[in-house]
Parts: structure tokens; sequence; C-alpha cells
């Protein structure tokens, strides 16, 4: 891991950067504990597949991208929907099948895609997303913009054929897209020890001659850095990047498991590192922010929740009529 | 402008070129499809006038192009991907069926996919059970997907052209037996609906389905037919999806009779899907049970004289329309 490396980027993050970010970091926790805990009472729609634990990864990865780059969120990825402007309210709804823009309740809202925000849609086929996200940046680079592609994925996903293909075929076209592996450790049951001989997924990038790193992923600081790198990369032609962020999910794959097999000790170990509150002790510690400023802004999260959950809540289902439309294009 | 006889290879050429010529969106994608021209010859030529940027060729992933496509296709441009051959449908039927078809529909009409996937098909190349299937009937199941097979050199410029054109993924079946037969074909710009059958021979007796290579078998088999006193009408499908329900169900309320001829094996073909339109709405009108011919439910075997059983033939339509009176 390459934690200990000078952060260029990160240093020119301001204060007001560093609450925004960890402000995003916190909605994206509490939307999903929301999500949870109302998935236990009153079944949530969709089935939550938290992403609670990943958020300095999820955050660091997109929380600097232009509104005309394009994000390709994982099923577990939350905070970078909302970072990149899915709102608290259309996540909740969505999560429910509620009419929201976007979808409509035609798809999850894990997978939504929103154009005018630059969200890709991505797949309940874990792997099938990486061929579209290439093919997205070849795209934007065929039309000359500099923007970027990330592409989420789950260290499960990496296994997939169609990611070496991808990586292959955006090696060769020096297309501007980052492979972002939020390396939870799970495919479900199935460890990394388990599904693959390799320490690190960041060194399968070098089988395709594209640059790959693997940092700690509940680090934000590393995380940013490592993905501001790619993305500086990507925007200047310099081609694709894999970003490896070591990370952990703190539930299970999702609210309907029939049981959890990773060691309790493992989880406990993983908990004691949680992004949240570490990132919390070093904007306290770098004078980047007041305990009363971070208060405030828990408490502004929690209020935004609330809101959403009620938004979704009286939020109408979409029309019957609806269910054969945009079938087709005109 | 005075037509000129083309074969479908080079009015394939020609559908390709003229669009890329009319919108800088379009580009090509596909395997050896660059200098090389196409293992099939179609593309020879486009990669010296477009370079590499807009006829890119790539390593052997019919998955990931195929995604790819799509992937291009939604960030605004207008893809082509080629598929070698049919039989690679299945390597990227995920991207097909699970992306490119669905994506209209999981933004809400957010996006399209302007997307074409060109793909030899058909037996009688003596090539095997991986290059010769049918896969029409398989793709038509799919929501999302538009699937057109042309059968002659002056529908494939104009379908091809409205097929870049359209705003959804439309899977473009090449009969390979095909590439060579000439049609009339005008240098000017023209385009083709994607969703109309064709009635290539009228007659009052009997409806003949067909597409592809079959059909050249089925107007054969009307002019026998005709000697004995059965007038076939014999329609040229084109769209396997959608299925141009009012031209045949039109034809069968005259002649009352109805033969759907494929090459796809009989199982799940699309002729049971053209049987039940028109056993619903021409049931009235039928003086026969409906009648199909397919080839046999085995993949497409190699030895000629076993490719020859398999493929059906003039004398299988014969057969069966005889049989209905």
């Amino acid at each position: 891991m390459k934690t200990e490396k000078k952060h260029t980027h990160a240093a020119m993050l301001t204060k007001d950067d560093l609450q925004a970010a960890y402000r995003w970091m916190y909605l994206s926790r509490r939307t999903e504990e929301a999500m949870v805990e109302l998935h236990q009472h009153t079944p949530v729609t969709e089935l939550p597949h938290a992403g609670i634990g990943q958020e300095a990864t999820m955050v660091g990865s997109c929380f600097m991208l232009r509104q005309s780059d394009q994000v390709m969120p994982a099923h577990r990825s939350r905070g970078v929907f909302l970072v990149k402007g899915i709102s608290s309210r259309h996540m909740m709804a969505g999560a429910y099948g509620k009419d929201i823009p976007y979808v409509r309740g035609k798809n999850t809202s894990h997978h939504l895609g929103s154009v005018e925000l630059g969200v890709v849609t991505g797949t309940g086929c874990i792997g099938s997303q990486f061929p579209l996200a290439v093919g997205f940046a070849l795209g934007l680079k065929l039309q000359g913009r500099d923007d970027v592609m990330i592409c989420y994925c789950g260290d499960g996903a990496t296994n997939r054929g169609d990611f070496h293909e991808s990586m292959n075929l955006a090696a060769i076209n020096d297309l501007p897209v980052i492979f972002l592996v939020e390396n939870n450790h799970y495919a479900i049951s199935m460890s990394v020890e388990k599904s693959m001989r390799i320490k690190d997924i960041s060194i399968r990038a070098s089988g395709y001659g594209m640059h790959g790193v693997t940092v700690d992923g509940n680090d934000f600081f590393a995380v940013y850095e490592a993905t501001q790198e790619a993305v500086e990369r990507a925007r200047k032609g310099g081609g694709p990047s894999l970003v490896e962020c070591k990370t952990y999910r703190h539930k299970a794959h999702s609210e309907r498991d029939p049981r959890d097999l990773r060691p309790p000790e493992e989880v406990q170990a993983w908990l004691e590192k949680d992004p949240i509150p570490r990132m919390r002790k070093y904007l306290l510690e770098h004078g980047c922010a007041t305990q009363k400023q971070l208060d405030e802004i828990d408490k502004s999260v929690v209020a935004e929740v609330e809101d959403a959950v009620e938004y979704a809540k009286q939020c109408p289902y979409p029309p019957a009529e609806i269910l054969t439309t945009n079938v087709y294009a005109q | 402008m005075r037509p000129m006889l083309k074969t479908i290879r080079e009015s394939i050429r020609e559908a390709l070129a003229e669009e890329m010529r009319r919108d800088e969106k379009v580009i090509l994608i596909g395997e050896d499809i660059g200098q090389y021209g196409g293992t099939l010859q179609v593309t020879l030529g486009l990669f010296e006038e477009f370079g590499s940027d807009r006829v890119i060729d790539t390593p052997i992933s019919e998955s990931s192009i195929t995604g790819m496509a799509t992937g291009a296709a939604m960030s605004g441009m207008r893809s082509v991907v080629e598929l070698m051959f049919a039989d690679f449908v299945f390597i990227a039927f995920d991207q097909i069926a699970n992306n490119a078809a669905k994506m209209c529909y999981g933004y809400d009409g957010q996006l399209s996919v302007p997307m074409v996937i060109r793909a030899p098909f058909g037996a009688g190349t003596r090539s095997g059970k991986h290059h010769c299937q049918s896969v029409e009937a398989l793709l038509g199941h799919i929501p999302g997907l538009k699937v057109v097979i042309p059968s002659n050199a002056y529908d494939a410029k104009g379908l091809l052209k409205s097929a870049i054109r359209d705003n959804n993924p439309v899977v473009f079946l090449e009969h390979k037996l095909l590439y060579g037969t000439r049609a009339d074909v005008p240098d000017d710009d023209y385009i083709l609906p994607l969703d109309k059958a064709k009635v290539k021979r009228e007659g009052r007796d009997v409806t003949i389905v067909s597409w592809a290579n079959m059909l050249p078998k089925a107007l054969k088999a009307a002019e026998k037919l005709a000697a004995e006193g059965i007038e076939a009408e014999v329609i040229d499908l084109i769209s396997a999806k959608p299925i141009d329900s009012e031209t045949i169900v039109g034809s069968v309320t005259k002649t009352g009779r109805l033969l759907v001829a494929h090459e796809a094996v009989l199982t799940g073909g699309l002729g049971a899907e053209i049987s039940a339109i028109v056993a619903k709405e021409a049931f009235g009108y039928l003086d026969a049970p409906i009648e199909r011919v397919g080839a046999p439910d085995t993949p497409p075997p190699f030895s000629p004289s076993l490719e020859d059983a398999f493929i059906p033939g003039e004398e299988a339509i014969l057969e069966k329309v005889r049989g209905m009176f």
C-alpha cells in the first residue's frame, strides 16, 4: 500500500472542501443506515446492499469530478450517486421503486443512470459494466472531450472476463477510463484469498500495460490522491488506470444474507478502521474543522435523511400506464 | 442515377461508407475490419478512407467490443459493430440482451443506443456448428432489439442505412451465401423501412413466408407450383423483430394457406411465432393447417453430405405446399 506517499493533490483541498467531503461521507452512511433500518421493519422494495464502511473510497474517488465527467457506480457505491448529484430524496424514493426522475421505477436506484448528472447506469450482472464504461470513454475521446469515466466495481467483478477484455481495449486505445476497484475483500461469501492467487488486484493492470495502484481505501486522502492522479493522466490522453482501494463492508452482502461467513474478529478489526471517525479525527487534529462544525454537519445530515425518508414514503409509485413506454427510442 | 448491378457485399460497404460520410458520429468496431477488410471482405477500403479512429480494429473480445459499441452509442456516437459470425452473438449475448437492449428502458428514454450489430449467418459454407447457425429467433425474443435480415443487394443498402440512422440497437443479419448475389443498386441515397415485409410474388392459393437464403428457394418452388396450377404468394419477411403481421395476415386472408420456410432449426424458430399470429388473426380464413419448414433440431454439421441434409431445400417447400391441397 502506498499510503505514505505525499499528497500533492490533497494538499490543495481547502477546509471547505474537506468539510464537504466529510458531509458526503456521512450522508452516504446515514442514507444507507436508514435504508437498512427501514428494510428491517417495512421492507424497502430494493434489497439494500449497503456500502457502509466504504465511504472514503466512494467519496474520495469522485469528490472533485466535473459535472461533465462520467461515473458508473457499482451496486454498493451509494456515495458516488450522492456526490454526483442524485439527491438523497431520489436515492431513497428510488429504492422504494417510487416515481423518481431518471428511471421512473423502471430501474433500481443503485443502477440508475442520469444523463444530465453524468451518472451512467450500472448492471445487475456483476462485471458486465466494464465494456460500457470503455465504450463511453471511447465516445468521450472521439468527441474531443477531456472528460473522464470512472467505472466502479468490487473485487469479485475483477474475476469476470469482461474486466480483462475491457482493460485491454481501454489500454490499446488509450481511453480516459479509470477502473476503480472497491476491494472489500468479499464477493458475497467468496474471499479474495480464495478467489485469486494475487495479493493486490492492481497488478492485473500490468498485464495490459496499464497503470495500477493499490491504496488504503479507508483513507480519504490516499483514495483522493490516487484517483486524482489517474484522472489527470486520463484527461491528458495518458490512457486508463486501475485504482484499487482496500476497504471493508460493515454489513453482510445484503439485507437478505442467510449467513455471514466473515470471521467476527476480522469484522471487528475493520470496524475499528471505520473511515468516518478517521476523517473526523483528521479534520479536528489538522484544524480543518471544529467539533461544533462537525456536529452541525452531522445534525444537518440526520435531518436531510429524515426528510428523504418522508419524501420517499409520500412519493407516488409510477403509474402502470408507463410499463410499455420507452422500450424503444423514437 | 442509373441503377447498377452490385453484390450484397458491395451494397453493404456502400451503405457504410455513405453513412460515415454523412455523419461523423458513425464508427465501425470489429475484428480484422481495418486494412484486412473484414474476414468476409465487407469493410474493404473503409479503413483507408476513414482512418483508424472510425474503423476500429479490435482484439478477439466479442463480449467487450459489443459492450464497447453500446457504451460509445450511449455517449453520443453511432456504432456499427461487426461480429465475424452470427454464432459469436452467443459470446456477446450478455452485452446485447442485458445491456444494449435494456438501456433505453432502464433510462426511461433519457438516452438511446443507436447501434447496429452486423453478423454474417447461415449454413452452406461447410464450416460446421460454430460458423453456420441462424440466430434470428433468439434475438427476436428480446424486447428492445430490432432484427433485420436482407435478402438482396437493393434491400441491404436501404435497410442498413435505416438501421444506422435508427436510435435503437438493430441486429443486421447477413446470409453468407448471399454476399455475392447481385441486384440493381442505385448510387443514390435511399432508405427502406425496417419493419415492413415485402410481397415478392403475388398468388391466390398459398402464402409462403420466407427470408434470407430460403427466399430464392421459395421463389423457385413457386414457379414449379404454378406449373402445377398452384399460385403461391411469396413474402420476404425482412424484419424478424418486429414481425410485419399486417402484410402476412393480409396475404393469408386472401390465400387461406400459410407455409413458413426458414433455415433455422424448427423448434422455437420464427415459424412458430408467425404461425401463432396467423392462427389468431386469420383463423377463419384458413383452409388447411399451417405448415412450417425448418432445419432438423441438430447443430449445423460439417460434412457436405450431412450439411446438405441439414439445410432445408426447395423440395421440402414443394412437399409441404402440395400436402396442403
